[in-house]
């Protein structure tokens, strides 16, 4: 049943993302996704897998933001998943010595704490270019638990090194309405995907938008038109964190118990896995992230299936995948999705072959 | 006497980490590539000596050669036929690649290998020779002895073999380099295979002094990074003074209890380059 929606959700965002079909048909094939996504949850029978497509979709529409517009190999956004859960759970859990803020305020608090920190951050790595930035963003997710776990500053507030728990959610109660903790989970991923969809649906034909693309380009022809970069670029690690962020903690609202070790929170599989989605679907493309986080979901569903179990196949296939990609659609499947032209092999081939010695 | 030990202790463990440097500098100095595939070398070149200690019985340094050449052979196919199709484009898309190579390689061991710790242990491992009320454990001295000797060796190819020149010609002016006849594709392959050989050879010699398993090399791509930038790109005796900077900080940092290796490495690199980002960032022209 996954399988079949992971599939409709794919061929809808397709129809929306195609330029150069009639403008009915691609707001018909949007109206027709949001209802396929609302119904989702009542259709499977386990929308775990939906969730965490949605909240990884999250997460990758953040990177986007840093990786795919300002074209900055940001490396470490794990850090800012993980913040941002943990700043969460600080403020929500009933744990001793912790507020037990209700949910809505405690990931508000998580993504504006991570986003401010971010921004400190970003200031000092973003002076950096290229393969610096990149190594610098890698040590940023490195550091993250270490800090986290720096119980000489942080004392208990981040657990000081015992597990950090969120309240657990048993149901969930709006206007008569009730929802199961599964479905609440879900539908929160839900708002948090939509909302980073239409974030980048509406920066992206913003001067915001379009100075980050120039940046991309050229930043010394976008500094020299008057842009300024350091600000444009603070700004997209920013929303990066934010999003990042937004997705962190929604996944450990629903993990409820977490460590530094927690393998939902800080994993290299979770660095990994924003970049790999972004990379499949099309960097600095309105709807590939949610291309490519359907595609990789869909495709760890097919395996699940087949195979029984993914996890130690998972890291495996998603560096498969990157290698795949790189070589032979390193524009990401928006570039099908965008072709004018008959898409045939030799596409591939041309991709293949265009930048070697 | 105490301090007089710890800063032999940080020599020691530096000279290790100038080998683990060493191949990461010349690849990026000469193909402006970050090889984050570089850690997974060192893992292979570890396993492969664990294994021909453990089931033939060879010892670890002598067995060096053998890994260095099986893992040249590995970067240099690797080179010659997947980076070599991807080295003019933009920069994310070879970081992408290596760190593919990377996640690939390090996730297909955890499957082969497991993710138990294991560790070369020959009949010398716990000794040490003692100088006074000092001790120099045995594996470390001969790791000392084999990077200064793997440095003096790179230096000798590059500066007096024809090969060698090529390499370098080809870093300063890939087009002069190709007009002038250098076969490009099989010059950049060799550069990566010895850079691999090279980080074989680091691997070996971790696996005599650190227990490992497929999961801790990670931490090695930074570490190597970060000798690369204190030091200088580009710079053999670069790689070899960063390595000791490293070594001798990460003892004392271990003394004084100080937060983990991986957290103050990372400051003084982020420190680095701060508050030198100009001279970092001079070298220009990256999209060779």
């Amino acid at each position: 049943m996954n399988l079949l929606i992971f599939l409709l959700a794919l061929v809808l965002a397709i129809v929306v993302g195609r330029p150069r079909w009639p403008r009915v048909l691609r707001l018909g094939a949007l109206a027709a996704l949001v209802v396929l996504m609302v119904a989702a949850p009542y259709i499977s029978k386990s929308p775990g897998v939906l969730f965490d497509a949605l909240t990884a979709m999250t997460v990758a529409y953040g990177w986007n933001f840093i990786g795919g517009y300002a074209g900055y190999p940001a490396f470490g956004n794990v850090a800012f998943l993980g913040l941002g859960a943990f700043v969460a759970a600080g403020f929500m859990s009933k744990q001793p010595h912790h507020p037990h803020l209700p949910w809505y305020v405690g990931i508000t608090l998580g993504v504006i704490i991570t986003t401010l920190f971010s921004a400190l951050v970003g200031i000092v790595v973003l002076r950096l270019r290229g393969h610096y930035f990149a190594i610098a963003t890698l040590g940023v997710g490195i550091a993250m638990p270490e800090i986290i776990n720096w119980t000489a500053i942080f004392k208990s507030f981040f657990g000081g090194g015992l597990p950090l728990n969120f309240p657990l959610v048993r149901g969930f109660d709006l206007l008569g309405l009730h929802l199961s903790a599964d479905r609440f989970f879900y539908y929160l991923a839900l708002i948090a995907a939509f909302f980073s969809v239409g974030l980048t649906a509406w920066l992206s034909r913003t001067k915001f938008g379009y100075s980050l693309l120039a940046i991309r380009e050229n930043e010394e022809a976008a500094e020299v038109m008057g842009i300024n970069t350091t600000i444009a670029k603070v700004e997209a690690y920013m929303l990066s964190a934010a999003l990042a962020a937004l997705g962190g903690a929604i996944v450990g609202y629903r993990l409820t118990n977490m460590t530094t070790e927690s393998s939902a929170i800080f994993n290299p599989i979770n660095n990994l896995q924003m970049i790999i989605i972004v990379l499949i679907g099309g960097l600095a493309t309105v709807w590939g992230p949610w291309v490519g986080a359907v595609i990789l979901f869909g495709i760890q569903e097919l395996i699940q299936t087949l195979a029984g179990s993914i996890l130690e196949w998972q890291g495996i296939v998603f560096s498969a995948i990157i290698i795949v990609v790189v070589l032979f659609l390193p524009s990401g499947v928006m570039q099908l999705v965008r072709a004018r032209a008959r898409i045939t092999w030799q596409l591939f081939l041309h991709n293949l072959l265009e930048y070697r010695v | 006497m105490e301090y007089v030990q710890h800063i032999v202790n940080g020599v020691l463990a530096g000279f290790l980490l100038a080998l683990v440097a060493l191949g990461f500098s010349m690849v990026w100095g000469i193909l402006n590539i970050i090889n984050l595939a570089h850690a997974a070398f060192i893992m292979m070149g570890a396993f492969l000596s664990y294994y021909m200690w453990q089931k033939i019985g060879l010892d670890p340094f002598l067995g060096l050669p053998i890994t260095m050449v099986a893992l040249f052979v590995v970067g240099f196919l690797l080179q010659k036929y997947v980076i070599n199709l991807v080295i003019r484009a933009s920069l994310l898309v070879t970081l992408l690649l290596t760190f593919g190579i990377e996640g690939l390689a390090i996730n297909l061991a955890l499957r082969l290998f497991t993710a138990n710790t294991r560790a070369v242990r020959p009949s010398y491992a716990n000794a040490s020779l003692a100088l006074g009320s000092l001790r120099l454990p045995y594996t470390l001295l001969i790791g000392a002895g084999v990077t200064i000797l793997l440095t003096l060796l790179l230096y000798l190819f590059l500066d007096h073999t024809w090969t060698g020149r090529s390499i370098r010609a080809l870093a300063l002016d890939r087009t002069a380099a190709s007009l002038i006849g250098i076969d490009i594709g099989r010059t950049y392959a060799l550069t990566f295979g010895i850079g691999a050989a090279l980080a074989g050879a680091a691997g070996t010699l971790i696996a005599t002094y650190n227990g490992f398993s497929p999961g801790s090399f990670d931490p090695y791509n930074v570490l190597a990074f970060s000798i690369v930038v204190l030091g200088g790109l580009g710079s053999i005796p670069g790689a070899l003074v960063g390595g000791l900077v490293f070594g001798l900080v990460s003892e004392f940092a271990s003394v004084y209890a100080l937060p983990q290796r991986e957290v103050i490495i990372f400051a003084i690199l982020i420190l680095v380059l701060v508050v030198r980002p100009t001279g970092l960032l001079g070298k220009r022209g990256y999209n060779i």
